[in-house]
């Protein structure tokens, strides 16, 4: 049994990395009694498979998860034990059963959504005009690890949005494919605000 | 007010994990972390650990301690461990005092930290943890407002070096100990006594020992001439607690949100070693050994599994082919957990088939190599020490390894024993060379062997407490001569650092003064002198020269047998006659036996008559016998 989990990353668990997060989901269902299925060879490993690595420091509400199961079992007893067992900082949002042939979740995976929220420190003045700026390039060349990338075209969707608690907050969706992905913090530098004054929320990922 | 002040630190502390390496290491929350409501519950200790998150969070120690206090209900624990360099720069940028995981209360607000002490390297750490804390560091600058510092570990059976900076230290085994203390900070509390009545009222607690109620005397040339109580309470010796009855395994161990050294369930079953390794500071220090039920072992494990969904349990003890059951234990887990994919570490097995075969009953992952601990590679040598593993044996046990289909041996040795030559060191390489062939002979061109060559450090309470350090230049020859004759792509070797030798060979054989020189390296910069990339050397070198004191006073001088060491008036249940017999057994090359079948009465009993239980390794003795000899030794004992 094939099962997609949709499931958020917060409190401190956002400083969990991508590694360490499939340790903690490896626990989570051995704490559960749910048996997974295990890769062959020497080493076997538990299959499941995480759709995108969230950068340490981000909160999502909405990550996504592939886990391969021994035993079928009802959705709804597996959204009861899985809760049972979660670290603080994980909650799980949905589980829905997939065929098993369903293409890799990391493939499948098309664009994700943002949600910067930003501090008191940030100057909002400007913000609308730099966000028309970012828009308006036809190309927008960085460095990232040594390599020229251009990443205007990695953003699809750009825009000032109200967060829920009122707040001002930029929203955005960038591409998530696994050869070309949009960095929240590299569009956010090139406007000029630093992403250690803000709290990133991954808010979809779209398949 | 109080609570908007926490938030605000909580907010700080907040902004700043972004801007650090591996936050998770401070976020607190974990899974099975336990916390409680800071405002209703009286008495509250901080447990500190003077190292990294990494390395402080498997010290089962510390799992065993914060799980008995919390389980009292007018107790809250809470941990702390010491925050890496760039943590601390946030911290000191930022104002914020040193923290507790749980609450994120400054540790000043306790009412006691205590330190985990398990080995001296980790002294400056402490001294950074007490200053990132607000906390005076020296013990006399402590008033009523502030905690009750106290440590205990293995590093703490000589507390004296670091006796200027703490309050009272527990010798021994904390699990029952740790509580008395609680219940005498209680009731001194809630009365009207000051500070110096609490801690008269702590060394009145068997194992307890309150430096500032002793008096140590020193000779001209800088030896200890006396040592004596100032306080009636402060007895002569101060005896080290232990436990009759181990307690059940913790099995609601924290999981962490990061990677750590070990990610495991880590179960001891048994506790103490009866091999009598004269090296063995743990061996020594450890007895009497306590085995644990199989039962007991197998419904811990389940219930750790269950609560932590850790995939690997290591069965810790400091011989694990010893535990008398091994056999039938290794059996019940594999069978248990046979679809489980569990992986069952077992740490220190002797060098015997025996061991290989129950490691290949554990079908675990062959990746890791076969760990063997000859530690000399000379029958001279081995007497010496009396690790009295032949080189026939060793090899027989490599054959067995590579025939189950290990390609990796991993043999640790030491050098600098006494009396060692160029010879014995030439023998390890001999050795290794051996292994590595039997290797090849077998697995072919895989096969291959890491020697790890440690350098030994005298320990308090061993047999060679007395003997001298080997001298930072011959170690520096007997490397040089290691790696010359290791040369082997196949062949892999590590050492140890000679400057950190000799940086802990001050520091496990020192005295009162060693508190001055501790501080003053600390003040110029040492801290976390056990990481190969902080080189304080010429810290310490200094430190030592602005209190006019000499280290290889402390590492590298030979001691007669009637000097009145240091730490003699600390009883490790061992007694200093027994060490002696050892010390003199070891020059005449005469091995002690195993004293499992037959008891050598190294004082073990007669300390601890009245907590015997038929599952030590201890014979019973017609307790008619040792009431008379626990009179002799109320005679000679007198300092």
């Amino acid at each position: 049994m094939r099962v997609r989990i949709n499931f958020e990353k917060t409190e401190a668990m956002r400083f969990t990395g991508h590694l360490d997060l499939q340790h903690a989901w490896m626990r989570v269902f051995r704490r559960a009694g749910i048996a997974l299925e295990h890769s062959q060879g020497f080493h076997p490993l538990p299959k499941i498979q995480l759709a995108s690595a969230l950068p340490l420091g981000y909160i999502s509400t909405a990550e996504i998860l592939d886990a391969w199961l021994i035993e079928s079992q009802p959705i709804i007893d597996l959204v009861k034990i899985l809760n049972d067992n979660l670290p603080p900082g994980l909650e799980i949002n949905s589980i829905e059963q997939i065929p098993l042939d369903a293409p890799k979740i990391q493939v499948a995976l098309k664009t994700a959504d943002y949600l910067v929220h930003l501090s008191s420190q940030t100057s909002l003045q400007n913000l609308p005009v730099k966000v028309a700026a970012f828009l308006a390039e036809a190309e927008i060349l960085i460095e990232r690890r040594g390599k020229r990338r251009d990443i205007r075209n990695l953003v699809e969707l750009l825009e000032m949005k109200n967060s829920s608690d009122g707040q001002q907050a930029i929203y955005m969706r960038l591409s998530a494919r696994e050869s070309a992905t949009g960095r929240p913090d590299e569009i956010l530098i090139w406007m000029g605000i630093d992403p250690f004054e803000t709290l990133i929320e991954r808010t979809t990922l779209n398949i | 007010m109080q609570a908007k002040l926490k938030s605000e630190l909580s907010i700080i502390i907040d902004s700043i994990l972004p801007l650090v390496q591996k936050p998770g290491r401070y976020t607190g929350g974990e899974l099975n972390s336990i916390v409680k409501d800071w405002g209703s519950i009286p008495t509250r200790v901080a447990l500190a650990f003077p190292d990294i998150y990494d390395l402080g969070l498997p010290n089962l120690g510390l799992a065993i301690l914060y799980d008995l206090l919390n389980k009292r209900p007018d107790v809250l624990a809470e941990r702390c461990y010491a925050p890496w360099l760039d943590m601390e720069d946030q911290m000191i940028k930022h104002s914020i005092p040193l923290f507790s995981l749980e609450t994120r209360h400054p540790l000043s607000e306790f009412n006691i930290i205590g330190f985990s002490l398990p080995y001296e390297m980790l002294f400056t750490n402490v001294l950074n943890m007490l200053h990132l804390a607000n906390v005076p560091l020296f013990a006399k600058e402590r008033n009523d407002l502030h905690p009750l510092v106290i440590a205990g570990g293995h590093a703490a059976y000589n507390p004296e070096p670091m006796h200027a900076f703490f309050d009272a230290f527990v010798i021994g085994e904390g699990e029952e100990v740790l509580l008395e203390i609680v219940n005498t900070y209680q009731a001194w509390k809630t009365s009207s006594m000051n500070r110096p009545e609490l801690l008269q009222n702590l060394a009145a607690i068997a194992g307890v020992y309150v430096p500032s109620l002793y008096h140590v005397n020193y000779m001209p040339d800088g030896r200890v001439e006396s040592i004596s109580s100032q306080h009636p309470n402060a007895s002569l010796p101060v005896t080290k607690r232990i436990v009759g009855k181990l307690p059940p395994p913790v099995t609601n161990l924290i999981v962490p949100y990061i990677e750590i050294v070990h990610d495991r369930v880590a179960i001891e079953i048994m506790r103490g070693c009866t091999r009598g390794c004269r090296f063995c500071h743990a061996g020594m220090i450890n007895r009497p050994v306590r085995e644990r039920p199989v039962d007991e072992i197998m419904a811990a494990v389940d219930v750790a599994l269950k609560t932590t969904g850790h995939q690997e349990v290591a069965l810790l003890s400091l011989s694990s082919s010893d535990y008398s059951h091994i056999q039938e234990l290794v059996d019940k887990l594999s069978e248990r957990y046979a679809s489980e994919h569990l992986v069952i570490s077992l740490p220190s097995l002797r060098i015997e088939s025996f061991s290989v075969d129950i490691m290949d009953r554990l079908k675990g992952s062959r990746l890791g190599g076969f760990t063997l601990a000859p530690e000399a590679a000379t029958d001279r040598m081995r007497e010496i020490i009396n690790k009295p593993v032949s080189t026939e044996q060793l090899l027989e046990t490599a054959r067995a390894i590579y025939n189950r289909g290990w390609t990796t041996i991993k043999l640790y040795f030491m050098i600098g024993h006494p009396s060692e030559t160029m010879e014995d060191v030439q023998a390890i390489i001999d050795l290794c060379k051996q292994v590595h062939q039997v290797g090849r002979s077998i697995v072919g061109g895989r096969a291959k062997v890491h020697a790890g060559v440690s350098t030994f450090v005298p320990k308090a309470h061993t047999p060679f407490q007395w003997t001298s350090c080997d001298d930072p230049g011959n170690v520096l020859e007997k490397q040089k001569l290691l790696r010359s004759g290791l040369r082997n792509p196949n062949i892999k070797l590590s050492w140890t650092d000679p400057k950190d030798t000799q940086m802990e060979a001050w520091l496990s054989r020192g005295d009162r003064r060693l508190s001055n020189v501790i501080f003053d390296a600390w003040k110029t910069g040492a801290k976390f002198d056990a990481w190969q990339d902080q080189d304080h050397h010429s810290k310490w070198l200094a430190a030592f020269t602005t209190n006019g004191l000499d280290p290889a006073f402390y590492a590298l001088r030979e001691r007669a047998l009637d000097e009145v060491l240091p730490w003699s008036h600390i009883n490790s249940g061992v007694h200093p006659r027994y060490l002696q017999t050892e010390y003199k057994w070891s020059r005449k090359r005469k091995l002690r036996e195993d004293c499992r079948e037959k008891c050598f009465a190294c004082g073990i009993m007669p300390n601890y008559n009245s907590l015997y239980q038929p599952n030590w390794y201890c014979p019973p003795p017609p307790k008619s016998s040792w009431r008379v000899r626990e009179k002799q030794h109320e005679s000679t004992d007198q300092l």
